[in-house]
């Protein structure tokens, strides 16, 4: 891979996905690519249309500062495979070189444990939404966990990760 | 051509006297050298944690400042000076065709 030009990494960048393609990185940007424009949708069609923006705003920010990581390593002639972007961690490599594997082949255990964790979550707090949608307090629960709670968890949670870092 | 040591070679080839080097001087060497090559694990954790702080701490300015409201506001003014032209031009043509009538 040649080095690419700093100004389009930067512009690149800014749209989340497009700053993988750039790279080379093809599946890896697509799969952000979909996740960033699916995910308002979605969110909005099971009633928790409120998170929507909190986790597009982290996947910019992390395809942001992961792109000119990515942009670096090839610079400094590091090897950057075109990986997985969800389940990066939860491929299986043994299974790698058959032809035409299905998802529970490529997909391991503990892969499928966060996905169906993840939609449980998902499907338990769509559920809350819908029985307390009429709810005054609960507007204003949502409101303010949307507006500062969440994101002050963020903060928190990126805080321990960096200090975790440094053990 | 100096064929004397003067009283500055002195004071630099004393100055060598009372240094010591530490046993670890290599290994602090090569951890100041690759201070910057983290390994791939470390490396990955920092990205993750930036993205989650500066998500926080963009949520936070934007539900502070409401700046989502002020940039409908500004947009539903422009559109409404828009409106507001398209309407008078359209008055203006008409007035013509009128008087052309």
């Amino acid at each position: 891979m040649n080095n690419r030009n700093s100004f389009l990494t930067f512009v690149t960048a800014c749209i989340p996905g497009v700053g993988y393609m750039y790279h080379g990185l093809i599946k890896k940007g697509v799969q952000v690519l979909f996740l960033y424009m699916l995910i308002g949708p979605i969110l909005y069609f099971i009633g928790l249309g409120f998170l929507s923006h909190l986790i597009k705003i982290c996947i910019w920010f992390y395809t942001f500062f992961d792109t000119f990581a990515v942009s670096n390593k090839i610079k400094r002639g590091e090897y950057v495979p075109d990986s997985e972007f969800i389940f990066k961690n939860y491929v299986n490599t043994e299974n790698s070189y058959s032809v035409t594997p299905t998802w529970n082949e490529r997909i391991n255990r503990q892969g499928w444990v966060i996905l169906g964790s993840f939609l449980i979550i998902l499907g338990i707090l769509s559920i809350l939404n819908q029985v307390f949608i009429d709810s005054d307090i609960y507007k204003y629960i949502r409101s303010y966990a949307s507006q500062y709670f969440i994101p002050i968890i963020f903060i928190v949670i990126g805080v321990l990760i960096l200090f975790r870092k440094k053990d | 051509m100096q064929n004397k040591r003067d009283d500055f070679d002195t004071i630099i080839i004393n100055s060598f006297k009372d240094i010591t080097v530490s046993d670890e001087y290599n290994k602090k060497l090569m951890q100041k050298l690759h201070k910057k090559q983290l390994p791939d694990s470390k490396r990955n954790n920092l990205i993750p944690s930036y993205a989650l702080i500066a998500a926080g701490l963009l949520s936070i300015f934007l539900s502070i400042t409401s700046l989502q409201v002020h940039i409908t506001n500004f947009e539903s003014r422009f559109f409404d000076k828009a409106v507001i032209t398209e309407i008078n031009q359209h008055s203006i043509i008409n007035f013509i065709k009128q008087l052309g009538e």
